[in-house]
């Protein structure tokens, strides 16, 4: 196996400029796809048999719920990579990783809430559902809360990265909360190796969403990365070099 | 190697650490986790007698009534093995009726010949996880009804709870 | 678009606000982390400048050090 370009890839500069020339395609395919599939969602895809229109919210409930788990995921497997390589550029991923996957959670937190009220009767309920999506977004806001108090970024990575490993036995939960307890909420809609639980008719606008969230929260992690690469190498000379270019 | 393999167990062992921890605390707290109780917990004891809990089924079919002139109305909540009767008085969610899953807050009433009523404060409405255009549901529920009563014709006395696929 | 599309059937006031909410979460996720990058850019820029002004002055080699 050749691991040449992954060591290149892996290196400040390679990564930064990767970065800085993926972001734009990722961020206007995004776009586009997003505007199709809201626009299916909102006006082209017929209503529910039960809920109505209300069942809209769903495409954009789902993308943000199951792309914050995602994230999270990701933010601990990056983090674990840095502490046990001590990989900088694996704990800039990790670092890049946490704002979004705060907003992507406060966003499923409330558009869940928005939904729950028509549907259940109720804005909130602590169930095992919403109770474990909440404590995930505690866990991001801990995390960037810790980073944030140590003045030395070598530090601040790893310290903050045992708090993202600590927290990814929360993902599990949260994925199965559904299934281990009696919830308010209902169970999981769509389903890798098994069968969706949604109409045909219904489910295309749906995995599109999905996948603009996550080029999007992809657009937004080559920006982000970027922000803690140059933070990381101050006084780096590959940075004279971009300068000159 | 070994200063990045010591890293690599100590990252592991966090991991084990904090997974068997919580894997301990959700089982301890399991009852307590539980957001709802069904109505078979009421009749064998599960279910407090004394304080508000939630309990959580389907509305039985043919089993709402409404007080003319009030808000109060009153239901069946079963999970196909035992009902519990509940009587609210308040807004009922957009989802609720009969058929539909539903979790309701209140206290247990002295039971009466063995009947459970519990006094609601609040009815919340449950909701399941299949999302389907209303033709296709009524296509669905058609080939429902044909394939149920086809199985119930030879014998005319097979309990309800048989035919329905409930989790 | 007519309007009894927009109402959702009575349940536009959810539907609409759950999308507004998206948009400007998305917005927010964009913007912040480019303002971010942005920020670091610029102050990595204005070092490279005074660096290069105190190395043509000291006549120095480059002292930045690349890990």
């Amino acid at each position: 196996m050749n691991w040449v370009w992954f060591h290149k890839l892996a290196s400040p500069p390679s990564a930064y400029v990767f970065a800085l020339r993926l972001r734009p395609w990722l961020f206007w395919i995004s776009v586009i796809m997003m505007l199709w599939a809201a626009y299916e969602g909102l006006f082209v895809v017929p209503p529910d048999y039960q809920q109505k229109d209300a069942f809209r919210i769903a495409y954009v409930h789902i993308p943000a719920a199951s792309l914050s788990l995602m994230v999270y995921s990701m933010m601990a497997i990056a983090a674990a990579i840095g502490v046990i390589w001590r990989m900088k550029l694996a704990h800039a991923v990790a670092a890049a990783c946490a704002l979004p996957g705060a907003i992507l959670t406060a966003l499923a937190l409330i558009t869940g809430s928005i939904w729950g009220r028509p549907m259940w009767g109720a804005w909130w309920a602590w169930d095992a559902r919403l109770t474990s999506e909440l404590i995930l977004f505690f866990l991001y806001l801990g995390y960037m809360t810790l980073r944030a108090s140590f003045d030395d970024i070598g530090r601040a990575d790893r310290a903050s990265a045992i708090l993202a490993i600590v927290g990814v036995v929360n993902v599990p939960i949260v994925r199965y909360s559904v299934v281990w307890w009696n919830s308010l909420h209902q169970g999981q809609t769509l389903s890798v190796f098994g069968e969706s639980k949604m109409d045909s008719s219904m489910i295309t606008p749906l995995l599109v969403m999905m996948l603009a969230f996550l080029m999007f929260f992809g657009a937004a992690l080559c920006d982000g990365l970027r922000a803690e690469i140059l933070r990381r190498e101050r006084n780096a000379s590959w940075l004279t070099d971009l300068k000159a270019k | 190697m070994t200063p990045r393999r010591r890293r690599m167990m100590f990252v592991v062992l966090i991991l084990l650490a904090v997974a068997g921890a919580t894997m301990l605390l959700l089982t301890a707290l399991k009852q307590n986790l539980q957001y709802s109780v069904v109505p078979s917990d009421v009749y064998t004891g599960k279910a407090p007698l004394d304080r508000v809990f939630r309990l959580g089924g389907m509305v039985e079919q043919g089993s709402v009534k409404r007080e003319p002139g009030s808000m109060l109305v009153q239901f069946d909540v079963t999970d196909y093995s035992h009902e519990v009767t509940v009587q609210y008085s308040g807004v009922l969610p957009d989802l609720f009726r009969e058929g539909q899953g539903v979790v309701v807050r209140g206290k247990l009433q002295p039971s009466v010949d063995g009947h459970q009523l519990l006094i609601a404060e609040e009815v919340l409405a449950k909701h399941d996880e299949k999302y389907m255009p209303p033709d296709v549901a009524a296509g669905l529920k058609k080939a429902h009804d044909a394939r149920r009563s086809a199985a119930e014709a030879p014998t005319s006395s097979a309990s309800p709870s048989t035919s329905v696929t409930h989790h | 678009m007519n309007y009894e599309t927009l109402k959702m059937g009575g349940y536009g006031a959810y539907v609409w606000s759950s999308y507004a909410l998206t948009l400007l979460a998305l917005f927010i996720m964009a913007f912040a982390a480019r303002r971010a990058s942005g920020k670091e850019l610029s102050a990595a820029v204005r070092r490279v400048q005074i660096n290069s002004t105190n190395n043509a002055s000291s006549n120095a080699t480059n002292g930045g050090t690349s890990s």
